[in-house]
């Protein structure tokens, strides 16, 4: 073909073009027909149009929000909602089509999968033709503006539910951290977790949305998508001074924290969540020097306080107290600081000088430290009260709670916390060949349990419910598993048999209630229940702690209300006494670090706001 | 092909390639025009476009030239760095006259002045007294909020979920 | 009274001032040339862009890198693809991302779809400028069977959204292929009647043979790419002399007409649509099975190394390149976008167009394929 090229006269062609009288045309008469191309009939089966959201499965995390490029979603508080879990915010999308340009980046962001478009794309606006033209763009503008619910769902569009969630953008999978091997890491207490290399971090870190849910989850609210987002930047130091705003034990949380965050992480929700405690241990990790990005230090103002306990609180509350420019003392009847990090926790999970790293860093603050001094034994507490501006108390559980049962005072029948004390302590060195019977299911039941395998014993757990509610970590259950730690659930302790020493573990087999008030299941044990014996070289009962404060004298400690569980405080650590505080596992409800770190903290506030109080400064 | 690259670094340029038919070379001010006329001289004769980088902390414009021969098949991308607070440059339109638009664009969006361009009147702006607007210190958000008027309940009375500090 | 005889110096009258635009059936979006006529003759041709100028470049500097997978199809309206894929590309290079080949194959079928749906338009165009009306509304309808095709692929008619870092966002829906195999048939039994109809037909060959002639030379010195560059004789297509994609595992011609004028830009559009169909064809044949994405990290934490790059496509008006350079970033540092027709339209036209007659003005601007968002951005 080419210019010279003309189509010849021909005087039938006239007629060849009546064949497209009869042709189809390119157009449907819609609404009485519809287009027939896609397989159902209408517009594409992907089709981009009206949002549909299930509100009882939307968490309101806001990340269709934050990644819409239009500015086109806002996250509006409801109340006609219940929340999807414990997690979940009251807040929902809310769509303005004069803005949206349907491009479904909100869709493919979705971490939970309820936010879908459907194929509907038709909306009419009739204007009331009372309207003026004044108020009318208004109105219409109004019009637009829209709650997505269920109302398209019956007509879905682009949908990425569960079977196609791997076509959204998040990336579910989390980078495992390297473990050592089950059977090589049940006969030596080294670490057997892996800190993350820098690529490994990285990667991990990338998965972050960023949309801070764990944040609300967290119980010191740390700086989690901050500090996530430094490291996929490739910036532990950044990532560490985010953490040091809230948290001076960055090493020790990220080895062995409850990790609260990880539960309310977005991304589990269809995948597995992202491991926020490893990547804070990765950037702890990777800086030696905390000091160099840690707050600068302030001037000492010539207030003095005294911390009783060496553990976390105390810790905590002694770093940010010195920030604020108090001098602060802490009294540690034991020899070495740490409190319950130092004598509870295994070194497998947390090597002591990781630990050490991290209190040398506060101590580093010019915190003054008095060891192997007991509060009430070698230094009175009213003494205390007088010489010093206030005084915290940071003393921790330390009255084991008793399994109450036939048998308990016989000898090898421990508790977790004592039992662990000698493993650490180094009393206890050798279990080869020995029963060991551990009754609960929480981390310190697992620590034993684990300790126990370690030192060559044959470990059998028994836990009231089942696998599911134990309290303990998820993944500590399961290495504990893996290591050969026997599990029994459901499992109610009924006598301990022996002459002087443990010999027989007797336990009946409970059968499960549902709790009629929505909490977990009751085990119940009938005259039905089968009786089970096991014999047991040592009974280790790890069902929890209570505070013991008998170095204060009976009159205080009824006027701050102790009721023999737990210290009641304000929101500042403030007991009903002045100038008295209290923080950690004494006064928390949950009885963890991070919690008693938290606690710490807030006391510090609490201090200055007293203190400025006592002053008149308010 | 790899030749072209010894040549220039002959010149005493930087020269790297950016992959197989790609390759970029660093030129002080002074001698753009030469380079230029050289690369053209060397079968580089399309002028497929003129960029601007605003490099505010270093107080550099970075002025990228993107040529193309069609023989060697080869896409030349030549940057020059200018000094920000006096961005002067001399005009490309002796080698390409169509140099001239580009350079009218990169002069109305950068503020850069191309010594011999005879036309750098106002282009796409209208009227345009403020900064130069793809400046990096050019603020789109306050230029709106001042020159616009804002509906006061632009929120339509509600607040995005204020992450808790 | 004294009169001062008429001369060219003081006659106002002589010449008169013609908008073409910015409302204009000849000319996509809002833009517009200045005439200065002379009678029927154009003496002084000045574009007057920026009605359209929406700052895209200053806008991607602003939000995220992926958040701006939904701004910059909005470059260029009749083939939005072209963009998406040379952003995407761009980004790929610097953060050295693999794209599963399947994936690859997945945008040459998107890009050559999208070749096809912008010549259909582009000509249906022409038919509006030069009358003959039918084959706009025959071209129009038949690119719609392609927007179909689209809608059900992406969920979007136009403005794709599809293409994603490391590869495109959902995999081909069941029946897909069968279906683009079903309308390559019938664009294969439809390009006769349009060779018949539209190119070999007395008016539009009146009107465009010998209008605008381009020589190779003028084509190269005022940077014409693409099809306008071809049809003056200069055989270079980025598919073939830089191969991007899989175009090296296709076997396809570069179609030679050479002629320069107004008739030969169209009819070498014509002609690479032949084998723009050919293309197709093999990518049914030859798309192997496999993942379609390489997985990137979240849009919030995305970010691309320090460096810059020149990514370009061949679009179906030539070379259509993004500059992009990345600070390490979330958001790209910035983004300088080459529309094809950025010196046709802005620098060539107001050479090209003196002493054309009026009524050739909108056709020549059609068979140049002008496209004023892509540079009007």
């Amino acid at each position: 073909m080419s210019s010279q090229d003309i189509e010849k006269k021909n005087g039938f062609a006239p007629i060849v073009g009546l064949k497209y009288l009869f042709k189809k045309p390119h157009t449907v008469r819609y609404p009485k027909e519809d287009l027939e191309v896609f397989p159902i009939s209408g517009n594409s089966p992907n089709y981009r149009g009206f949002h549909t959201n299930d509100l009882e499965k939307c968490i309101g995390c806001g990340n269709c929000a934050r990644v819409c490029p239009t500015d086109a979603v806002t996250m509006v508080e409801t109340t006609d909602l219940k929340p999807a879990n414990k997690f979940a915010k009251t807040v929902r999308p809310v769509f303005d089509y004069g803005r949206c340009c349907f491009c479904a980046q909100c869709v493919d962001v979705c971490p939970t999968g309820s936010l879908q478009m459907s194929r509907d794309y038709i909306h009419t606006f009739h204007p009331s033709v009372s309207i003026s033209v004044e108020e009318e763009p208004e109105i219409v503008s109004k019009d637009f503006i829209w709650r997505a619910d269920s109302t398209h769902v019956g007509n879905p569009g682009y949908v990425r539910n569960e079977k196609n969630k791997f076509d959204k953008v998040i990336n579910f999978e989390r980078t495992a951290p390297k473990k050592t091997d089950p059977a090589k890491r049940k006969i030596s207490f080294s670490k057997y977790v892996q800190i993350y290399s820098k690529e490994e971090a990285e990667k991990e870190a990338s998965r972050c949305l960023g949309c801070g849910a764990c944040v609300e989850a967290c119980p010191n609210e740390l700086h989690i998508p901050e500090y996530i987002s430094a490291i996929s930047k490739g910036d532990p130091e950044e990532s560490l001074t985010w953490i040091y705003k809230r948290n001076p034990l960055p090493l020790i949380c990220g080895e062995v924290c409850t990790h609260q965050c990880e539960e309310a992480c977005v991304v589990g929700i269809q995948g597995e969540p992202l491991a926020i405690r490893w990547l804070k241990a990765f950037s702890a990790s990777n800086v030696d020097d905390y000091l160099k990005i840690s707050n600068f230090l302030p001037k000492s103002n010539g207030k003095k306080l005294a911390a009783i306990g060496g553990g976390p609180a105390s810790l905590s509350f002694g770093y940010y107290a010195r920030l604020l420019g108090y001098d602060v003392t802490i009294y540690e009847a034991e020899e070495k600081l740490g409190g319950a990090m130092m004598w509870g926790i295994p070194i497998y999970r947390l090597p002591k000088d990781e630990m050490m790293k991290d209190i040398n860093a506060i101590l580093s603050t010019r915190i003054e430290v008095k060891l192997n001094t007991k509060v009430g034994r070698d230094v009175k507490f009213e003494d205390l009260m007088r010489s010093y501006d206030a005084v915290f108390i940071g003393v921790g559980n330390s009255k084991p709670m008793t399994l109450r049962i036939k048998g308990e005072d016989l000898e090898n029948v421990v508790q977790g916390l004592t039992f662990m004390h000698m493993v650490n302590d180094g009393t206890l060195k050798d279990l080869n060949g020995k029963k060991i019977v551990v009754v609960g299911g929480g981390n310190v039941a697992m620590d034993v349990a684990r300790s126990s395998v370690r030192l060559g014993a044959d470990v059998t757990i028994v836990y009231r419910r089942r696998i599911k509610d134990m309290p303990a970590d998820p993944e500590e259950i399961e290495d504990a598993s893996q290591e050969g730690v026997k599990i029994v659930e459901m499992g109610v302790p009924i006598e301990i048999y022996g002459e002087k020493h443990a010999k027989e573990f007797e336990y009946a087999v409970a059968s499960l209630v549902p709790d009629p008030s929505g909490g977990r299941p009751r085990p119940v044990v009938d005259d039905k229940s089968p009786h089970v014996k096991i014999s047991a070289d040592y009974v280790v009962a790890a069902i929890g702690q209570t505070p013991s404060i008998d170095f204060i004298p009976v009159d205080i400690q009824q006027k701050i209300g102790f009721d023999g569980k737990s210290i009641p405080v304000d929101e500042y650590g403030r007991t009903k006494v002045k100038g008295l505080f209290c923080g950690g596992d004494a006064s928390n409800a949950r009885q963890d670090i991070i919690s008693a770190i938290g606690s710490g903290m807030r006391a510090a506030k609490g201090v200055e706001v007293y203190l400025a109080k006592e002053e008149g400064n308010v | 092909m790899a030749d072209i690259l010894d040549e220039i670094r002959a010149m005493d340029l930087k020269a790297s390639w950016l992959n197989d038919w790609e390759f970029e070379v660093i030129v002080p001010k002074e001698r753009i025009g030469s380079v230029l006329d050289y690369l053209k001289s060397r079968t580089f004769k399309g002028f497929m476009g003129l960029s601007c980088v605003d490099w505010i902390d270093e107080g550099k414009f970075e002025l990228v030239y993107i040529l193309q021969s069609y023989d060697l098949s080869l896409e030349a991308i030549v940057k020059t760095k200018i000094p920000r607070h006096r961005p002067v440059i001399e005009s490309m339109n002796a080698i390409w006259k169509l140099c001239e638009v580009y350079e009218r664009e990169m002069h109305e969006f950068f503020g850069i002045e191309f010594v011999g361009n005879p036309n750098l009147r106002p282009f796409f702006l209208e009227n345009w007294l403020d900064t130069p607007p793809l400046r990096k210190d050019f603020d789109t958000l306050a230029f709106s909020e001042e020159l616009f008027e804002f509906k006061e309940d632009e929120t339509h009375g509600i607040n995005p979920p204020e992450r808790i500090e | 009274m004294e009169l001062t005889p008429l001369n060219e110096s003081n006659d106002d009258y002589r010449y008169y001032e013609l908008f073409i635009g910015p409302n204009h059936p000849g000319i996509e979006g809002n833009f517009s040339y200045i005439l200065k006529m002379k009678g029927h003759t154009v003496a002084e041709a000045t574009p007057d862009p920026g009605l359209l100028h929406r700052g895209f470049e200053k806008l991607m500097e602003r939000r995220l890198w992926t958040q701006n997978l939904a701004l910059i199809p909005r470059i260029c309206v009749p083939e939005p693809d072209v963009n998406e894929v040379a952003y995407c590309m761009g980004i790929e290079h610097m953060a050295k991302i693999e794209v599963p080949k399947r994936a690859q194959y997945i945008r040459v079928i998107v890009l050559e779809l999208a070749r096809i749906a912008s010549f259909l338009f582009g000509v249906s165009g022409l038919g509006g400028t030069t009358g003959h009306y039918t084959s706009a509304q025959w071209l129009i309808g038949d690119r719609d069977y392609i927007l179909d095709l689209f809608e059900w692929l992406t969920g979007g008619r136009v403005y794709h959204i599809y293409q994603y870092p490391g590869g495109v966002k959902n995999d081909l829906p069941e029946g897909w292929l069968d279906k683009l195999s079903d309308f390559l048939d019938y664009m294969g039994k439809r390009l006769p009647e349009y060779d018949k109809f539209i190119f070999k037909n007395p008016i539009i060959q009146k009107r465009t043979v010998g209008l605008g002639y381009i020589s190779a030379d003028e084509a190269i010195e005022n940077g014409l790419t693409g099809p306008n560059l071809r049809a003056s004789g200069v055989i270079y297509d980025i598919r073939k002399a830089q191969p991007y994609l899989v175009y090296d595992e296709l076997d396809f011609e570069i179609p030679k007409t050479g002629d320069g004028d107004a008739f030969s830009r169209i009819l070498q559009r014509r002609l690479e649509l032949g084998e723009s169909i050919k293309i197709l064809r093999q990518c049914i044949k030859q798309i192997p099975q496999g993942p379609y994405r390489t997985k990137v990290p979240n849009p919030f934490q995305f970010r691309v190394p320090k460096g810059s790059y020149y990514s370009k496509v061949e679009s179906s008006r030539g070379e259509f390149g993004y500059y992009m350079v990345s600070d390490g970033d979330v958001k790209p540092y910035r983004v300088y976008v080459r529309g094809p027709s950025y010196s046709i339209g802005l620098y060539y036209a107001t050479k090209a167009l003196v002493g054309m007659r009026i009524e050739d003005v909108p056709v020549w601007i059609h068979t140049t394929d002008m496209c004023p968002p892509d540079f009007d951005r």
